[in-house]
């Protein structure tokens, strides 16, 4: 080789770590591998002694290979893994640097792959055998290990999880996953079994220099992490299973056949042996130790069908033979023999654990324990409470101490008080405690309660212990409540709710599993807590302490009481309510649990009521508080049906309590709203969360009528009360939105006179600021003016998005009487973007919520409006972004736009979406039978005057909203799906009009559709776009039939010739075939691809023989030909676009695709 | 590490950090939050690699990550693994709204084992903020069968920003105390690097600082 091929070589490898040269050495490195031959890489592999140009010749070899698999032809391929595994057999097994190993071993493994389909079944396994026998051969231990090492990348480059990207189809990968797990993985666990009891012992007293032992281990940890074919016994299971996070967590499910491998009868007696002898709780942390406690780990999730049929129950005993473990039984018992040494007892577990973490991070006791957690909760997720308490007697624990469960309560309670210690520390992010913790909690809800099937009926020991667990939990929360209240840190990133949510659902299902001994701990503490603060107070002493605690207590009290709703009806949960009737059928003294607990949050809810703006009742606890009480109003308030007795009785439809409870709670809504000015957060749960969980059933909508601050409520809001006004508006629209829902169903009284006055103020002051356009501009320029507008629109909005079918009258003969004013308004803040966003998503929602039930004048008059703001619009030239702006002004401005035109794109679609019963109803009738075409001609047939006419509407929005669409824009999701899904409806439905849109205007939608089609990865767009473009392509196609015009200028060829239709088809094709589209979006796409060609014949032509010009000859290359030939003859045959010729166009452009795809792609 | 060629601080340790992990799963964004900031809202695929210096005060000093953001996408791939050498932390990051970028992580983690061996790893879940999440907290479990830090985070919300950082600092300083001083601050542009590679870098700062945050929803109600 060229000396200065080398030295080039050299120097691009070091200059990829130099910014100034990173550029051009990335550049010469890729021109290499594009370029070299393998021999050019073998040789600066020999030839260099530099390990990172070694490393970087070691991936432009693979990549030759692999990527030019046929070209670089049988008889290099085979000489490439030949040199490959001498390389790293002999040559690199005693090297101590790993990187170039690895990757020679890896290389070598993808070739195997590669060529492993085309290879005769004889001769595949004589690979994986070569490897070993070649390794013997050479004798040494390193070059064992190295075979060890080969065999376990090639598991792992035909397990799908890991495989290399090839540049195969999906298929080809899987067929090699099925060979090699039909064919050679069993034998393959049998040689490094084998390997790995062999080495064992020498391992255990540390001669285990060449790594053999690890090696093999890690060949093990890669077969246990195979995914099988069969899983859980059928594909059905695997799908189902595939929802069950624990089960996927470590399961480990072979095939029966693997029973005798992996279930021996001493119990993995080898692995015991070993395990204990290189995890002593002084030695230190080694390869061989966390390959060791790997396998453990797996092992621990071994499930399926390895453990044969369940047992029948009295099976053996009816045939008169002694009852033996199952194999299930058995596996866990030496399981837990294995475990057990490192975790027992707990106390001294941990400590080994703390102080090893603390004086000798490398020793890696805490990671030993972190570990054996791990194999706990798989095992846990396996075998369950009962699997656990069935090996408590082969352990030799007494059940009288709660057996194995009582260990693990204690281990976890042992735990949970060392991170609670820890709390509030700087360290407690990725300690081992908190993750040793983390861990034992999931497992514990792995034993007490089936994700899928909800509470196992556990035995009283289970619910003892997770009682226990749950209790330090408690504690552990409390006290670290109690040491953030004393930080002053400020570490509020916004985002830690949604981690405490997942986190609290965790311990609430432990909760909910020992409801009847947690339910009463849960409301004695909250009593105390409540009554620790009443003493602290009286005492004048510091509150915090208390204060956060309440807070974290309520909320827990919350989460096991009841779940999130979240959009359906919350029922109380079933293991709430079984603890319920256990208490009622056992007398219990303490009353039922679920109704005292309620009764102690009833009681903080009147606390925090009678202190309200007072240090008692702290904003932070208010917010605790009202969040939490909403979710139990929302379960157990007015409960219908369902529930304890006691529940019932206490709280449920009809009962004082329940009446009591709701005109409560509605004070503490009127309360905050006025006592704690500027807690958004606050307003915010009271009016979107507790507001709305009142008024959820009819029982308490009734109660909430006669209370006294129901009413202050509605009076405040019904005469514009300023205080009311001072909130912030976003908290405005939520109110009312909660009061209008109120009058739904079972609504006593009139609801019309009763929306009328709720609106009354609202409408009068809009009224007022927008009678003129002088007294819009006078009411914009005062201080408080924008936000006066704000508030009022919000206010409006929210009523709107509150509608229901009683209130729907009124409300719109509210906006009827203002719309005139918004219009005015409209065109007086044209200076104002927030308002004028406001305005347009109000007419959306008006137009969403209200279409449906309007009379023909109406809806005519709404769209009136609608247009009227259209105009306006674009009379005051909104959107356009002045190309003389400072840069900041030109940022500022772009996102206005995209606000504008995102609330625009929305009014537009929900005015196509509208659902204009009676509107079209009487169009349908207007037109008689033979109005097929209902949209085009009904459109047509309103210029006249009568009804609504969208279509002129929603072409006069594109008209202003096309020309302000930038690429720019384009590249927001939001505003991308939006535009691309309005577009497809306005082809779809009105192509003639669209094709009559100015030049101007339809050239931008042409080149917005060109974005559409290459730039998102979204199948949305994509969709709509293809569909756009097929309305389009189709419509001009059937005009140009039937002799008309078509797009007419709209599709003159360009200055080289092409169409804009031909430009999509290019475009379309492009992206179809160099893009990464799935299959679905050939299918969108053949829609329009078949209409485009029909409309450009020769640009298709053209597209297919430039696009294999590009490719090498070969056999893809003919392939590809002929399918193209065969799509060109496709679109020859469809002289019409009937759904026979749309089918086999699409399947024929399904086959070129992919084999053009084939053809292009040489990787 | 000193990079050759690249001018630093000799009192200010740094380490080359490899961000991983399928493309649109949010790598380029999360480095830019912590370059300008802002957020990115817009999708511009990585093409190759862009090295960003990002750096942090402790309480034992300033340390700066050289952070090597990769091309997720195949097509874009440039030299892939041919970057992770001399990798002495990585982040693999997938998206929590998307199934397959979670099952493509041991890909990932297998291919930067093979070149960096033994080095901390954080895996990242990103757009925790997003309603439709498609793998649940529970589902990700691969940290566990590789012995990997998880963290969930939301580069649109700042969430759990710092903590990958925070993770991957104390293992390399080897100081289980160590903790963050100072607010993240915008990364001050690196000495004596030529003209071009400088103006590369203003240019990106300058067009992420640009665009614009906009927020028009009307948050979790109805919308």
């Amino acid at each position: 080789m060229d000396a200065s091929v080398l030295q080039a070589f050299s120097e691009a490898c070091i200059g990829l770590h130099n910014p100034a040269t990173r550029a051009q050495a990335e550049a010469a490195l890729l021109d290499f591998r594009r370029t070299a031959s393998v021999e050019a890489c073998v040789a600066i592999l020999q030839q260099s002694a530099d390990e990172a140009v070694q490393f970087q010749a070691m991936l432009a070899l693979r990549e030759v290979v692999l990527g030019r698999w046929a070209v670089v032809g049988p008889q290099a391929q085979q000489a490439t893994l030949q040199f490959l595994l001498h390389t790293a057999l002999a040559q690199l097994a005693a090297d101590p640097r790993r990187l170039l190993r690895t990757q020679v071993t890896a290389t070598a493994a993808a070739i195997i792959k590669r060529g492993w389909l085309d290879t005769s079944p004889a001769d595949r396994g004589a690979q994986l055998t070569a490897i070993h026998s070649q390794a013997s051969r050479l004798g040494t231990a390193e070059a064992r290990r190295a075979g060890l090492e080969l065999l376990a990348a090639v598991v792992e480059e035909f397990s799908p999880h890991t495989a290399s990207q090839m540049g195969l189809s999906w298929e080809l990968h899987e067929q090699c996953r099925q060979s090699l797990e039909e064919g050679y993985l069993h034998g393959l666990l049998l040689h490094a079994l084998a390997c790995a009891r062999e080495a064992a012992p020498a391992a255990a007293a540390g001669g285990d220099g060449a790594g053999v032992c690890v090696a093999a281990l890690r060949l093990l940890s890669a077969i246990f992490g195979w995914s099988f074919s069969k899983a859980g016994g059928s594909g059905v299971w695997r799908l189902l299973d595939s929802g069950r996070p624990a089960a996927e967590a470590a399961s480990l499910r072979p095939p029966a056949a693997w029973a005798e491998a992996l279930l021996p009868p001493d119990g993995w007696a080898w692995l015991a042996q070993l395990a204990h002898a290189v995890c002593q709780p002084q030695a230190a942390e080694t390869p061989l130790s966390l390959a060791v406690l790997r396998v453990v780990e797996q092992l621990c999730g071994l499930n399926g069908e390895v453990f044969g049929p369940p047992d029948a129950p009295g099976g053996r005993a009816a045939l008169g033979l002694a009852a033996q473990p199952s194999p299930r039984g058995a596996h866990l018992l030496s399981m837990l023999r294995l475990l057990l040494p490192w975790l027992a007892p707990a106390t001294a577990a941990v400590d080994v654990a703390r102080w090893s973490a603390a004086h000798a991070p490398h020793n890696g006791g805490e990671e030993r324990l972190v570990s054996a957690c791990r194999a706990l909760l798989a095992a846990a997720a396996v075998h369950r409470s009962a699997g656990f308490e069935a090996a408590s007697s082969g352990l030799g624990l007494d059940p009288a101490s709660g057996g194995v469960l009582g260990l693990l309560s204690e281990l976890t309670t042992a735990v949970l008080a060392v991170s609670a210690g820890a709390a509030g520390s700087a360290s407690d992010l990725e300690d081992w405690d908190a993750q040793a913790a983390e861990l034992l909690l999931e497992m514990w809800v792995e034993l007490v309660a089936d994700p899928c099937r909800g509470p196992l009926g556990s035995s009283q020991a289970a619910v003892q212990a997770a009682a226990a667990v749950f209790a330090a939990v408690t504690e552990k929360g409390l006290k670290q409540a109690a040491a953030e209240a004393l930080e002053d840190d400020e570490e509020v990133e916004g985002g830690e709710s949604l981690q405490s949510e997942e986190w609290l659902a965790k311990v609430a299902a432990l909760g909910r599993a020992s409801a009847s001994l947690s339910l009463p701990l849960l409301a004695e503490r909250l009593q105390g807590c409540l009554a620790a603060l009443q003493r602290c107070l009286q005492s004048g002493g510091d509150p915090s302490v208390p204060l956060e605690q309440l807070c974290w207590l309520t909320s827990m009290c919350a989460h096991v009481l009841a779940d999130d709703g979240d959009g359906e009806t919350p029922l109380p949960p079933l293991p709430i309510l079984q603890a319920c009737e256990a208490a009622a059928a056992g007398g219990a003294g303490g009353g039922d649990p679920a109704e005292r607990l309620s009764s102690g949050l009833l009681a903080l809810g009147s606390h925090c009521l009678s202190n309200a703006g007072q240090v008692a009742a702290s904003p932070r606890l208010m917010e605790v508080a009202a969040a939490s009480l909403a979710r139990w109003a929302d379960t157990y308030l007015m409960l219908e049906e369902g529930g304890s007795p006691a529940l019932q009785a206490a709280f449920g439809a009809g009962s004082a309590g329940g009446v009591q409870a709701a005109q409560m709670l509605v004070s503490l809504v009127v309360c905050v709203l006025t006592s704690y000015p500027g807690e958004r957060a606050l307003h915010d749960v009271v009016c979107a969360r507790l507001l709305s969980a009142l008024l959820r059933r009819g029982a308490g909508r009734a109660a909430l009528v006669e209370a006294p601050a129901w009413h202050a409520l509605c009076d405040a809001v019904g005469r514009g009360d300023a205080g009311l006004l001072q909130l912030e508006a976003k908290v405005q629209r939520r109110l009312l939105q909660s009061l209008l829902s109120a009058a739904s169903e079972g609504w006593q009284g009139g609801a019309g006179s009763w929306t009328g006055h709720l609106l009354e103020s609202t409408a009068a002051q809009l009224r007022q600021l927008g009678a003129s356009e002088a007294a819009a501009r006078a009411a914009l320029q005062r201080a408080d003016g924008l936000h006066l507008v704000g508030s009022l629109l919000e206010r409006l909005r929210g009523a709107v998005r509150g509608t229901a079918p009683p209130t729907q009258a009124a409300v719109f003969q509210q906006f009827t009487s203002v719309a005139p004013a918004l219009a005015a308004l409209f065109d007086a803040c044209c200076t104002q973007p927030a308002a004028v966003t406001l305005i347009l998503k109000l007419a959306g929602e008006v137009v969403e919520y209200h279409a449906a039930y309007l009379s023909p004048a109406d809806a005519q008059a709404l769209c009136s409006w609608a247009l009227r703001l259209l105009q306006l619009y674009s009379a005051h030239n909104l959107g356009q972004v002045s190309v003389s702006a400072s840069k900041a002004l030109a940022a500022e401005a772009l996102a206005e736009r995209y606000q504008d035109i995102r609330a625009l794109v929305k009014l537009l679609t929900k005015l196509t979406q509208g659902d204009w019963q009676q509107q079209q109803q009487q169009q349908q009738d207007w037109q008689g039978p033979n109005g097929s075409a209902a949209a085009g001609g009904g459109a047509d047939g309103q210029a006249g005057g009568e009804g609504v006419d969208v279509a002129q509407i929603v072409f006069a929005g594109l008209d202003i909203v096309v020309p302000l669409l930038s690429l720019d824009l384009l590249k927001f999701p939001k505003l991308c799906r939006s535009y691309f899904a309005l577009l497809a409806h306005m082809l779809e439905v009105y192509p003639e009009r669209m094709a009559a849109l100015p030049p101007r205007v339809f050239q931008t939608l042409l080149s917005t559709l060109q974005f559409g089609v290459g730039a998102t990865g979204d199948d949305e767009v994509t969709q709509a776009v293809f569909e756009a473009a097929a309305a389009l392509a189709r419509f001009h196609v059937q005009e140009a039939a039937a002799e008309g015009p078509g797009l007419g200028a709209n599709n003159a060829p360009g200055p080289d010739g092409t169409t804009p239709l031909g430009s999509l088809l290019l475009a379309s094709l492009q992206h179809l075939v160099h893009g990464d589209a799935g299959l679905e979006a050939v299918d969108y796409a053949a829609e329009a691809v078949l209409p485009l060609a029909l409309a450009d014949p020769p640009v298709l032509q053209r597209a297919g023989e430039a696009l294999l010009a590009a490719c090498a000859d070969g056999a893809a290359k003919a392939s590809a030909q002929a399918a193209f030939s065969e799509l060109v003859a496709q679109v020859g045959a469809a002289a019409s676009l009937d759904r026979p010729s749309r089918r086999a166009f699409a399947k024929a452009l399904s086959k070129a695709v992919v084999d053009m795809r084939g053809a292009v792609y040489v990787r | 590490m000193a990079l050759p060629g690249q001018a630093q601080d000799p009192n200010v340790p740094s380490f080359k950090l490899v961000l991983v992990g399928d493309g649109g799963t949010g790598k380029t964004t999360f480095v830019k939050r912590h370059l300008t900031g802002e957020f990115e809202k817009k999708y511009e695929p990585t093409i190759g690699v862009e090295v960003h210096p990002l750096d942090f005060t402790t309480n034992r000093g300033k340390i700066r990550f050289y952070c090597w953001d990769t091309a997720g996408q195949e097509k874009f791939g440039g030299l892939r693994d041919g970057y992770y050498i001399h990798g002495q932390c990585a982040i693999i990051m997938f998206d929590v709204t998307s199934r397959l970028t979670y099952k493509n992580v041991p890909t990932w983690h297998r291919d930067l084992c093979r070149v960096c061996e033994n080095i901390p790893i954080v895996l990242c879940g990103n757009k925790v903020d997003v309603k439709n999440r498609q793998v649940k907290p529970k589902q990700v479990t691969f940290h566990r069968k590789k012995n990997l830090q998880y963290h969930e985070i939301s580069a649109k919300s700042n969430y759990n920003y710092e903590k990958p950082f925070l993770y991957l600092a104390r293992k390399l300083v080897g100081d289980p105390n160590l903790h963050f001083v100072e607010q993240v601050a915008l990364a001050p542009p690196e000495v004596q690097i030529d003209l071009q590679q400088q103006q590369e870098y203003e240019k990106q700062l300058q067009e992420a600082a640009n665009m614009p945050l906009p927020d028009g929803d009307d948050d979790d109600i109805a919308e």
